[in-house]
């Protein structure tokens, strides 16, 4: 672990530094400045030391927790992300939330009432959702709800009420792919032997489905969802625009726009923090779901 | 063990959850009258010595304030200093008010003033309106309240310059106090205007919260509204209908691009004014034959950017002249500019004689050039009409579009090719002039060296002339002189004007007294907003 982020690291570092661009034309906007200002500015940014020189500085720094200084705020870079993960994070959180609600009870009903008349319709709905984007979605969302039902705030950030379109926007692409694995996995599991016993010991139907399948059916869909979870935190970024939320993909763009180094690099970073945290929590609800895992790990 | 899961899961999700509301809501008393002003992006830093763009400006400008300012006639007039006067347009002489109260009640002192106006020559400061006081020797303080400006060289239009966001006040103390901090969301600023911001009020990427200064020392101009909100909306459609939907009360940039539907719509009034800018295409006189006159010429001859004007651009902006400016930016003898507007060259739409000039410059057998722009829909739109145009008379257009601030590093030669030369063709650009003087455009644009001359131009009888005019203290010789610069600028033309860009403001009928002028990114306040009856 300690090894895979020590590559993504350097990988992070010395790519964003392909750019032709100039930091010092970063910081100063492209302003003509004097060779005064300019020296103060590459000295205050290390721009001086040479690139290896810098990456250690960085990593110093990160290791003190301290990510450097951003070029286009001119303040520190982990104050930013401070003001802005919380929109993200709760964003992801409620998407998935939303996202398993749904997905679940559809997969099940789909894959209990397989071929049926509900089970198509519930196909076709997920296919729709699964092919319409999330950012056509969140217009529609906003839209419908916001502008013509006045039922949510159509812009910003600060209150649940504000989470609530965007976050159901994100949530019904993730809906559709993780029904239709929820189906596919419980259909699998109705057919196993397991549920021809509990048939035969005489289990109720909805006991059976919902506790002894499911459980084992939810594996593969909890894996499907913890990638899901990661992507949406940088797929976040569109319906953060549309509904003007400014969260952490909104500012890796306008970083990744205006060559702000220490904010991509630290953003990237966090991102694979959190890719590698949602990886372990897998592994550890896995064990939770399947007591075959825990004994052998 | 088979409720684990789900509590496993609650659990996980509730913790996130949980941090989504970390973020608290200003709470939405309904005794705080509020106003809330849409902008287009994030502001770049609380500290007037970085409010040099169309967001940062409008924020900045209702907390700190300058020795002069432009009254909504544009006319350059005394704000926190009294008067002024310069008898060489080298040695600038204010006397500085002396009942001015920082928004923590402190007096506003004469080290403030003078530490303010000496942070744009700070290395370590960097300001990004330094450029500003390139020619400024010495900024002292002599009499009580008297402060004088010393140039190295003449400046007819210096005194413009504290007339914005270069010439506003901050509190000394609480400025050395904040360190490196001073101008972040933690950190903040203090400054002498109607509104104040407190730390923490500005949520990067979203908004930026400032409230009536209770202790403002300029009772006549207090705020009506307790709250001044600005909501970072960057998605065009999302700040139209934000403003629809009533989110928000004003737009300070309206998108071009959904104009006609706002002026359609009877719940919005439409503010506009003509702006001291324009929308250009530059030769890049380091690259043949963009350095040719006779090409300039042709291409102009090329390209109906009336029809552009009127089928395109439309609201956005007014058909060109061969002038690189409109006569918004005339200071002075406007009646005498438009006559020599009226006498000024033509280059009407006109293939044949496109053509002709074309061979006449070598190019019979046509040319192919390309004309690089950025993301802009209406610039792209334009690009692809004159792509059509210059193809009827030989010219093959290839369109480059780059991305926003890749296309400002080209404009402002940061990108540049391995011989150290621009590397574009015809670049496709805007300029803003900061204050209403024709100065404030031939200076960047048209003087040899500076970054903002994206033509990479230099002709050195301009360059004397655009010298002398700085030097003239007589309003009407200096207009003598910058008559014979744009007589080379027209004889020449290094750049083609598309179109002069129109400002707009987008307000609710909700509320009213919001006043527009040319100069409005110095000097809209929002002091004067009222509910509407």
């Amino acid at each position: 672990m300690i090894a895979t982020i020590a590559a993504i690291a350097v990988l992070v570092f010395f790519t964003v530094r392909l750019s032709p661009s100039d930091p010092i034309a970063s910081i100063t906007k492209g302003k003509t400045v004097s060779a005064d200002t300019r020296q103060a500015l590459i000295e205050q940014f290390h721009l001086d030391k040479s690139l290896s020189e810098q990456f250690i500085i960085w990593l110093n720094g990160m290791f003190h927790g301290d990510l450097g200084e951003s070029y286009q705020y001119r303040q520190s870079v982990s104050f930013l992300i401070k003001q802005r993960v919380s929109t993200t994070l709760g964003l992801a959180a409620l998407a998935t939330s939303i996202a398993f609600a749904l997905s679940i009870p559809i997969g099940i009903i789909s894959a209990v009432m397989q071929d049926s008349f509900i089970d198509k319709a519930l196909s076709v709905f997920a296919l729709v959702f699964v092919a319409s984007p999330t950012y056509l979605i969140a217009i529609a969302f906003m839209y419908i709800f916001a502008l013509k039902l006045k039922m949510f705030p159509s812009i910003g950030t600060g209150t649940f009420r504000h989470l609530v379109l965007p976050a159901s926007a994100m949530a019904l692409n993730m809906v559709a792919l993780s029904a239709r694995i929820t189906r596919q996995s419980m259909i699998d599991e109705l057919q196993s032997a397991y549920m021809l016993t509990a048939n035969a010991k005489g289990l109720s139907k909805a006991r059976a489905v919902l506790v002894h399948a499911l459980r084992n059916a939810l594996i593969p869909v909890i894996t499907i969802a913890s990638l899901q979870m990661g992507g949406m935190l940088i797929g976040a970024v569109l319906v953060e625009t549309v509904f003007a939320m400014g969260g952490l993909g909104d500012l890796l763009i306008s970083s990744i726009r205006s060559s702000d180094y220490p904010v991509v690099q630290a953003i990237t970073m966090l991102m694979v923090a959190i890719f590698m945290l949602l990886s372990l929590l897998v592994d550890i609800l896995y064990a939770v779901i399947d007591p075959r895992v825990r004994n052998t790990a | 063990m088979k409720k684990r899961l789900p509590r496993a899961l609650a659990a996980i999700l509730a913790l996130m959850l949980a941090s989504c509301t970390a973020t608290s809501a200003p709470t939405q008393d309904s005794d705080i009258k509020t106003l809330r002003i849409g902008i287009d992006s994030d502001i770049l830093k609380l500290d007037p010595a970085y409010a040099y763009d169309f967001t940062t400006n409008p924020v900045i400008n209702q907390i700190t304030q300058g020795l002069l300012f432009f009254d909504p006639n544009n006319q350059l007039s005394p704000h926190l200093a009294s008067s002024w006067s310069t008898q060489d347009n080298i040695e600038f002489i204010f006397q500085i008010r002396d009942d001015v109260v920082f928004s923590d009640g402190a007096p506003m002192q004469m080290e403030d003033v003078a530490y303010s106006l000496n942070r744009h020559l700070d290395p370590n400061v960097a300001s990004l309106l330094a450029g500003n006081f390139a020619r400024v020797e010495s900024i002292e303080q002599t009499g009580e309240w008297e402060l004088t400006i010393r140039l190295s060289d003449a400046d007819a239009t210096f005194a413009n310059v504290l007339g914005g966001t270069t010439g506003h006040i901050v509190q000394k103390a609480f400025c050395e106090e904040a360190g490196s901090n001073f101008g972040s969301s933690a950190g903040g600023l203090i400054g002498t205007g109607p509104y104040k911001y407190s730390s923490g009020g500005w949520l990067t990427g979203t908004s930026v919260v400032l409230e009536r200064n209770e202790n403002y020392w300029n009772e006549a101009d207090a705020g009506y509204y307790d709250v001044l909100e600005f909501l970072v909306i960057k998605e065009e459609a999302t700040r139209v209908n934000a403003l629809a939907n009533g989110d928000v009360d004003v737009l300070t940039m309206p998108p071009a691009s959904l104009l006609e539907g706002m002026y359609a719509d009877s719940s919005i009034t439409m503010l506009e004014s003509p702006s001291y800018g324009l929308v250009f295409m530059a030769f890049n006189h380091a690259k043949e034959p963009f350095d040719n006159p006779l090409v300039h010429k042709a291409i102009a001859h090329g390209i109906d950017f009336a029809t552009i004007a009127s089928t395109l651009v439309k609201r956005a902006g007014s058909a060109p002249t061969s002038l690189p400016f409109s006569l918004d930016m005339a200071a002075s003898e406007p009646a005498r500019w438009a006559e020599y507007l009226a006498n000024a060259p033509v280059y009407s739409y006109n293939p044949e004689k496109a053509k002709e000039l074309l061979s006449e410059a070598g190019y019979e057998s046509g040319l192919e050039i390309s004309l690089m722009t950025n993301e802009d829909g209406l610039r792209n739109s334009i690009c692809l009409a004159i792509q059509e145009q210059l193809d009827a008379i030989g010219v093959k257009v290839n369109i480059n579009r780059v991305s926003g601030d890749e296309h400002t590093s080209y404009q402002f030669g940061e990108i540049l090719d391995s011989d150290g030369l621009r590397a574009y063709d015809i670049l496709m650009a805007g300029w803003s002039g900061d204050y209403p003087d024709i100065s404030s455009t031939l200076q960047p644009l048209y003087l040899g060296g500076q970054t903002a001359n994206a033509a990479a131009y230099s002709n050195a009888a301009l360059n004397e002339l655009i010298e002398e005019q700085l030097r003239a203290v007589d309003p009407s010789q200096r207009n003598t002189v910058l008559m014979q610069a744009i007589d080379i600028i027209t004889e020449e033309m290094p750049y083609l004007v598309v179109f002069y860009p129109t400002r707009s403001y987008a307000v609710s009928n909700k509320v009213t007294g919001i006043g527009t002028t040319a100069n409005w990114f110095a000097n809209v306040h929002f002091q004067d907003a009222r509910p509407a009856k």
